[in-house]
């Protein structure tokens, strides 16, 4: 689907804050790599696209009143059999529930396991005088912490994308460091500049995180996704 | 605003300026103000309805009128200081009148933070653009133009022209800019300080200034741009064209507060301001002084292409602390060729001093060591640049000492493209030596001097930076 469908279906609805499920798609229609990610909207039904994405899995809740999934249990990583599906199913739910009784719930996603890369994330939000920013960091802790982030204003030219990237203290964890596999910069400028133009073009986005991207050797794949419109 | 070009060059060379509403309470300071105008070939008439400020302003030559429409010429510039209550008569008048362009000094309006001081502006700004006139302000000093004598402040030079321009949204850092640039040999070409930048913003006055060829690089004191993305357009636009220098303030939770109470300015981030100087070019200033000094590294010395300095001290004990301070900003100080070591080896004694890079001691103490060796470091391709440290002390102990240095200096200018500069530092509070006449002796002879090397080392790295980044973004040349 395309993205402004999207954005449309979603606005009908009501709503301002993507699910993870849709994110995905707007990303896939910008051409940004996501994991595959379905909805399941019943126990039977994960079981059943878990057996079709291929183990192992991650299920994660799908609603639009919980922003901060892994703090409230809406998480399940590494799932390897039916069963571990059924029991993850559950616990997201009674978690999710017990954090917030009115939790309008869609289902779950499910999401083939991805294999484990360095942690990065790119973000996009709006500043009230220059409108439309772009960041980037590594994921994880620590960068939170010390907010070692780049910054760019859009439209980002390919040397912007590649001076952003090169200019966060832990670059050289990107390079590759005592053996972790290098990422592929390439394709993280690519992201960089597609989400440039499109949210040049899409004014209604009023925020966007892609939190984390695994960045490989020879790629780079967004696992988790956040889109926020304006209201 | 459409010709806003053509419009703002009618402003900025007057044949008739009206200023209305001086007032003797504060010595008429407006119209004295704009008075070299007239010696420069041009016009100002007081507009004044009360007839009690005439024979105040009438003493000092000026020709009173009650109205903008008793003036029987046209007119190209109006400096207005009323009352906010009265700028909307002010305002018909001027439309009616049909004039060139406007300043208003006057304050009151949405810097207050009410609705009758935003009212009034939205006034003035819905007047302005219909009628298609340029209003610089309000809440500001207007245009300083030294060419043709139009000034922000009677302490302010005129008839002399200048190469650096300036845009300030506060009055006071732009006349103090140009006083400050002066005393240090630069003068300035056009400078405007824009206050709540209702009608022309500072975005414009870039735009205008990218464009002026008497200004060779502009200056900016921002507390804020009102449409910021069409700012981030223009300033790198301008950036590709000349050196901009941005002076952002309002960085902090407290500095915000009050940048937003003195112009209205909507803050953004330290990181995003950084961001902004990468991706157009611009070079961020830390103050009066940074300016200052990185201008004159921009304007007075070649391009500085590479970041390794030859530092060369008067002691040992300098040239340490010259080696720490310019490369704790990210410039380096690399060893020089063996080579070139055991040259300089073959004249100057290794006892007492050290010619490594930093040089201090007997390779660079007697003049003529001095141009051997700065010859030595001229052809070593491992330098980018040089810099001189010059302890104030010591040219008022050995009277000669300058000269024999500013002639070395100027042999190595004739010999090679490579940027020298110096950097002078007070060494004993008790030996009363002014800093800036010897920055200014050097001046004259065509040579760049800092006072103090933290301030030299930041404007080279500033040049530095620049030129670094301007070929990054945009290629060389």
């Amino acid at each position: 689907m395309k993205a402004k469908e999207i954005f449309d279906q979603v606005k009908a609805s009501g709503r301002t804050l993507l699910t993870e499920v849709e994110s995905k798609e707007v990303l896939q229609d910008i051409g940004i790599p996501a994991t595959t990610t379905l909805l399941a909207k019943s126990k039977e039904e994960a079981q059943s696209l878990a057996g079709k994405i291929g183990y192992p899995v991650v299920l994660k809740i799908v609603s639009p009143d919980v922003v901060h999934k892994s703090d409230t249990g809406g998480v399940k990583l590494g799932l390897k059999t039916p069963e571990d599906v059924s029991q993850a199913y559950d616990e997201i739910m009674s978690s999710t529930k017990a954090h917030n009784a009115k939790a309008n719930i869609f289902g779950v996603s499910v999401q083939k396991m991805a294999k484990s890369g360095t942690e990065v994330i790119v973000g996009m939000y709006k500043d009230a005088q220059f409108g439309p920013v772009l960041m980037f960091g590594l994921g994880g802790i620590l960068v939170e912490v010390l907010k070692d982030v780049s910054f760019r204003i859009v439209p980002l030219t390919s040397r912007d994308a590649k001076q952003m990237i090169r200019e966060i203290k832990a670059y050289p964890v990107l390079e590759g460091f005592r053996g972790i596999e290098p990422a592929n910069l390439p394709a993280l400028e690519e992201t960089l500049l597609k989400l440039s133009s499109f949210v040049e073009e899409h004014e209604e986005v009023k925020e966007m995180d892609l939190n984390p991207i695994f960045a490989y050797k020879d790629g780079a794949i967004a696992v988790d996704a956040r889109i926020v419109l304006e209201s | 605003m459409k010709d806003l070009k053509e419009k703002l060059d009618r402003m900025f060379h007057p044949k008739v300026v009206a200023v209305v509403g001086a007032k003797k309470e504060n010595n008429y300071s407006w119209l004295r103000n704009e008075g070299p105008v007239r010696e420069l070939g041009g016009k100002v008439y007081h507009v004044n309805v009360d007839k009690n400020e005439w024979p105040g302003a009438e003493e000092l030559g000026f020709t009173n009128v009650m109205s903008l429409l008793d003036i029987p010429e046209p007119v190209d510039y109006v400096v207005v200081s009323v009352p906010a209550q009265i700028t909307p008569f002010i305002m018909k008048d001027a439309v009616a009148k049909g004039v060139g362009g406007m300043h208003f000094y006057t304050a009151g309006f949405s810097e207050t933070g009410t609705k009758e001081g935003a009212d009034l502006e939205a006034n003035i700004k819905k007047m302005a653009e219909d009628a298609g006139i340029p209003v610089i302000g309000p809440n500001c000093l207007g245009i300083f133009h030294p060419k043709v004598g139009l000034r922000q402040g009677a302490d302010q030079y005129y008839g002399e022209e200048g190469f650096m321009g300036y845009i300030s949204q506060s009055g006071s850092q732009a006349s103090g800019f140009s006083m400050e640039a002066k005393a240090s040999g630069l003068n300035i070409s056009k400078s405007v300080s824009f206050g709540n930048g209702t009608v022309v913003d500072c975005t414009e006055i870039l735009a205008y200034l990218a464009d002026d060829p008497e200004t060779k690089l502009i200056g900016m004191y921002l507390e804020g741009a009102r449409d910021g993305r069409a700012f981030f357009k223009t300033l790198k636009e301008t950036a590709k064209k000349k050196p901009v220098l941005v002076w952002k303030v309002g960085l902090t939770e407290d500095s915000a507060r009050a940048t937003e109470s003195h112009t209205r300015s909507v803050s953004s981030s330290r990181s995003l301001w950084e961001a902004i100087f990468r991706q157009t070019g611009a070079i961020g200033i830390k103050g009066v002084d940074d300016m200052v000094a990185t201008a004159k590294a921009l304007i007075n010395l070649p391009p500085i292409t590479g970041n390794r300095a030859a530092l060369l001290g008067i002691t040992g004990g300098h040239a340490s602390e010259m080696t720490e301070v310019f490369t704790s900003t990210g410039l380096r100080a690399p060893a020089i060729a063996d080579s070139a070591i055991d040259e300089i080896a073959s004249y100057a004694s290794r006892v007492g001093g050290s010619f490594r890079n930093p040089f201090e001691g007997p390779s660079i103490r007697t003049e003529e060591n001095f141009e051997k060796t700065l010859t030595i470091i001229g052809n070593d391709p491992s330098i980018d640049f040089v810099v001189m440290e010059l302890s104030a002390g010591s040219g008022v102990r050995e009277p000669g000492f300058i000269d024999g240095r500013i002639r070395g200096i100027k042999s190595f200018q004739s010999k090679f493209t490579k940027p020298i500069s110096v950097v002078i530092t007070p060494s004993n509070p008790f030996v009363p030596v002014d800093l800036r006449e010897i920055e200014r002796n050097f001046a004259a002879e065509g040579i760049v001097a800092f006072q103090g090397m933290e301030r030299g080392a930041r404007a080279l790295l500033n040049a530095y930076n620049y030129h670094a980044q301007k070929e990054y973004l945009y290629g060389a040349g």
